[in-house]
């Protein structure tokens, strides 16, 4: 299923890392797991239809199939994500702060 | 209640026609799954011209959207594979259901008018997932037509579970 591909493995704890999440047969890719603030999440949407990355308040991004687009995570706490066209399609990602 | 009762009739031939009928080819089976492709998204459209209700109209819009794409791509393939889809009793089963629906449906407006529709669209969406999952996919012979047609169930299977949150809203 889908593949969480940790791009740019940070050297140092400190340092933001960029997380791949894979859209795919109407689902998110799995969650990655410590995210913190600063961090970069890329949706790639790897199906043939058109989705969202949408959290309120937070981002809504617009992914055309082959697409992706990027978010860098803010504030710590829960976001809920859905895809605004398949509201089935959801996530939870769970952000800490900083160091 | 009567219209109800043999509308599902209606809607329950097809998957009783294929559990009974030789096992079809790849060829039929590419005709069945495009078949109720096009089926729903001519319903999409019924519901966007007829609806206005903004929750109706994004599903409405979703299933034209989706199904269109996924049939973008089963017709690249029989391309590609050289075949020439072959109609068959269940597509026409479908196809005949679904133009009963759509009369049914073009008689009614408002309120009324989104209950029917996306009632209606749990029921299709239900009864070809039955027939992915049952007859196409496990009887598809091309590796290819397989891995669509599990694309397919995954978008029906969806679109199934959108419909049921949109007719639950409706009914309140």
């Amino acid at each position: 299923m889908g593949a969480l591909l940790l791009v740019g493995i940070a050297p140092h704890p400190a340092e933001a890392a960029r997380y791949v999440i894979e859209i795919k047969d109407m689902a998110f890719g799995p969650a990655p797991r410590h995210l913190k603030v600063g961090d970069t999440i890329v949706w790639r949407n790897n199906d043939m239809f058109r989705h969202t990355a949408t959290a309120k308040p937070g981002f809504d991004l617009h992914l055309a199939p082959g697409a992706e687009g990027e978010v860098t995570l803010q504030k710590s706490g829960v976001l809920n994500v859905i895809c605004r066209y398949h509201p089935n399609m959801t996530m939870r990602l769970a952000v800490e702060k900083g160091q | 209640m009567l219209t109800r009762l043999m509308f599902t009739t209606l809607l329950l031939l097809p998957t009783a026609a294929l559990a009974q009928a030789q096992k079809p080819n790849d060829a039929q089976i590419a005709h069945i799954a495009y078949t109720a492709g096009v089926l729903d998204v001519t319903a999409g459209k019924q519901a966007l011209a007829k609806s206005s209700n903004p929750d109706v109209k994004a599903f409405a819009s979703e299933m034209v959207r989706d199904h269109q794409a996924v049939n973008e791509k089963a017709l690249a393939l029989v391309k590609k594979l050289n075949v020439t889809p072959e109609d068959n009793a269940t597509s026409q089963a479908l196809t005949k259901g679904a133009a009963a629906k759509q009369a049914e449906l073009g008689k009614l407006s408002g309120a009324a008018f989104d209950r029917a529709y996306v009632e209606n669209e749990v029921a299709y969406h239900k009864t070809v997932n039955g027939a992915l999952k049952d007859t196409l996919i496990p009887g598809s012979q091309n590796a290819e037509l397989k891995s669509l047609l599990q694309t397919g169930l995954s978008l029906f299977t969806a679109h199934q579970q959108h419909a049921e949150h949109l007719s639950m809203s409706l009914a309140k």
